[in-house]
């Protein structure tokens, strides 16, 4: 069989604990059962992370991945995968993140990074044309991401786009449990706590010069034609309100259809929803492109604040999951506020949804009266105080006075105080909370969140037509039959996505992604061929959750999160009589226990799965 | 791939449009979207496309009122289709 084409054939494993780097191969076999991205990061942590391996034990992994796409000029080919068993659900996490790195990552001619064990002190990795190395980092300990990247670039003599970095901020160094990985300006691999995995391993940034190797492609000629293809599917997705607006450019849409989240569920209502919609951002202030590797939309762009009290801030344009997450979900309407809410997330290196969580709860808490001022070191925690929640922010970062209890996140928060506070969380089971949505409108969401395998959202992506894929669409948002059915239809597809080193938004059409992934590799995968290569990426996850502890009953959630809505445009509808049912279906759709969730011998054999199937079942 | 409904219609793109449209009485949505499909042919089967497409009627998501698609129309009703991505 000819070696797939796409790769570099190389993964760089990196033991903290020794200070020793080493090159493996990625043979052959393992690109076509593994791809890459989250596939397999997957494949490694269950090979390589046992049951008794805590979250924050040296001998987690922490995996970066790119793709057999990554760094081919097809369009978003910088984007990458981080997998780790994460702190938030203690089960595994994976997360994709946008900007050079995973292109970068194949220039200095490696698929993949592993690293295991911890540095004594913290250290950074850098790699270029000249190899790898491991380097001193205390003189970076301390600094927010951005403040973390522009010191490297300086350190290093590696301006603009020469360098690309992934880095934790003060939120990873204090292990809090949502922290995340932050690079090139903004691009966050966030959820399931990767950036405190990141911090106990004091490992603070990875440093990847724009060196000169690149991947070998099968067809060139057709992955260039395919490349401008994309770029247009791109432009015009979502009737090119991304490209015009961002993904802000949703916000009104999520208002009307019910699933904004409006301070923590208490009202589906946000009169002021158009403040905080792309259309306005990008009139109100000035703009530009801020582009990821080979990408042609105008999705990320830089924005400057030009008026009141943030005069003067430039930052990166807020996504919807910052506008809900900051803004309706906290009462705050302002654009410009939400600006510097978001970049303050960003810089300290937290995750925007579970930030927005935490700090809704608490302002509800503390409008009832269920927690005080002694409970928040004295910050009047009011909806729409954006003063206080920046403040909170801090003391979560740096795990300060009552911070150290937030930085927990908001389930272990909402146990601390129990009664009507714990009612008041939105969260799974699990550990996790939700995306900036109320999923009290959406369903699918909701289910998936909760059976998820990564700590968020795994069949579905918000946007997921299910005829490209042979499955029936759905034609009612709230039924269960429908809902189970084709969620389960359809899983598989965006974990594939996740495999391959690109963008979501740039790789839209599905025959189109294919065709690209099949020039670039040599490979001649079909639709069912790639529903079953993700399907057996969700499967190996849930394998390994199964041994370290998963069971049916954190797939659920919280009573706030499944609260039926008091208002709005679904008042009345209630998920949480129809929940057991929906579960139950989507399990048996997905070749799982119906009753335990457990996935079946046959199911995993099916797809390849043997060692799992001996490990689950005997 | 079909076009964002949007589009289908005439808007530019990223942009959204108004159209008035006059109905035979007892006319429903479902019959508003039939005709809008035959007047511009590649919007598709929007009844179908409800994974991508949210349709409200006065505000309302038309999944949650009596009759939905097949309830009838009244005279000044305004029916939304939005799109119906989500996050980011």
């Amino acid at each position: 069989m000819v070696e797939s084409a796409g790769y570099m054939g190389a993964i760089l494993r990196v033991d903290l604990d020794r200070g020793t780097l080493q090159t493996e191969p990625f043979p052959d076999d393992l690109r076509r059962e593994a791809l890459g991205g989250n596939s397999l990061g997957a494949k490694i942590l269950y090979d390589e992370v046992p049951p008794r391996v805590a979250w924050d034990d040296p001998q987690n992994r922490l995996i970066f991945a790119s793709g057999p796409l990554g760094g081919t000029r097809v369009p978003g080919s910088g984007t990458y995968s981080v997998v780790a068993k994460g702190p938030m659900t203690n089960l595994a996490g994976a997360s994709q993140a946008n900007g050079f790195f995973g292109a970068y990552l194949k220039f200095c001619g490696f698929d993949a990074i592993i690293f295991q064990g911890r540095a004594a002190g913290p250290v950074f990795l850098e790699i270029g044309d000249d190899g790898a190395r491991l380097r001193d980092a205390r003189a970076l300990a301390g600094k927010d991401t951005l403040e973390t990247e522009a010191a490297l670039r300086d350190m290093l003599g590696a301006p603009g786009r020469a360098l690309s970095v992934a880095c934790i901020g003060p939120a990873g160094e204090h292990r809090v449990r949502f922290a995340m990985i932050c690079g090139d300006g903004g691009h966050v691999a966030a959820h399931n706590g990767l950036g405190a995995v990141m911090g106990a391993k004091n490992l603070k940034a990875i440093a990847l010069h724009r060196a000169g190797k690149r991947p070998p492609l099968h067809d060139q000629a057709t992955l260039r034609s395919l490349a401008t293809t994309m770029v247009s599917q791109s432009q015009a997705l979502f009737g090119g309100s991304l490209h015009y607006w961002g993904t802000g450019g949703g916000f009104s849409a999520a208002h009307h259809g019910g699933w904004l989240p409006v301070r923590n569920y208490t009202t589906n209502l946000f009169a002021e929803h158009a403040n905080l919609d792309g259309r306005n951002l990008r009139v109100t202030f000035p703009w530009k492109p801020n582009r990821c590797f080979a990408c042609g939309l105008n999705h990320c762009t830089t924005i400057k604040v030009t008026n009141g009290p943030y005069a003067g801030l430039e930052a990166e344009e807020p996504e919807y999951e910052a506008l809900s997450g900051l803004g309706s979900q906290l009462g705050i309407a302002d654009p410009a506020t939400v600006v510097m809410l978001t970049n303050t997330v960003d810089r300290l290196g937290l995750n925007v949804n579970e930030a927005g969580w935490v700090l809704g709860w608490l302002m509800e808490c503390f409008e009832r009266g269920l927690i005080s001022h002694a409970d928040t070191d004295g910050l009047t925690m009011t909806w729409g105080n954006a003063a206080a929640a920046r403040a909170m922010l801090y003391k979560i970062a740096y795990r300060e006075g009552c911070g150290a209890l937030f930085a927990e996140g908001v389930k272990r928060a909402a146990e601390h105080f129990g009664g009507e506070a714990y009612a008041a969380g939105v969260f799974t089971l699990k550990g996790a909370t939700p995306r900036g949505h109320d999923h009290r409108g959406r369903w699918t969401e909701m289910l998936d969140t909760c059976v998820g395998n990564t700590s968020t959202i795994e069949a579905t992506s918000g946007y997921d037509p299910a005829e490209p894929l042979g499955v029936p669409p759905i034609t009612d948002r709230f039924s269960p039959e429908q809902i189970a059915r084709t969620i389960a239809g359809v899983s598989g597809r965006r974990p594939f996505d996740d495999s391959l080193g690109i963008c979501r938004f740039c790789a839209s059409d599905f025959p189109t992604l294919l065709q690209a992934l099949n020039a670039a590799t040599g490979w001649e995968v079909d639709t069912a061929g790639a529903l079953r290569l993700g399907r057996r990426t969700i499967n190996r996850f849930r394998a390994f959750n199964f041994r370290h502890g998963l069971n049916a009953d954190l797939e659920l959630p919280s009573p706030r999160y499944w609260s039926t809505p008091v208002d709005g445009p679904v008042a009345g509808k209630g998920i949480r009589e129809h929940f057991p049912r929906l579960r139950a279906d989507y399990y048996r759709h997905m070749g799982w226990d119906p009753v335990t969730g457990k996935p079946l011998p046959e199911t995993l054999r099916d797809l390849g799965l043997e060692r799992e199937a001996r490990d689950l079942w005997g | 791939m079909l076009p964002w409904p949007s589009e289908a219609l005439g808007a530019a793109p990223g942009s959204s449009l108004a159209l008035e449209e006059t109905l035979p009485e007892d006319a429903t949505t479902r019959d508003l979207l039939q005709r809008l499909r035959a007047r511009y042919p590649t919007l598709g089967d929007l009844t179908a496309r409800r994974d991508e497409v949210t349709l409200a009627l006065n505000g309302r998501l038309l999944d949650l009122l009596p009759g939905g698609l097949d309830a009838p129309l009244r005279d000044g009703d305004e029916v939304t289709i939005l799109a119906a991505f989500t996050g980011g």
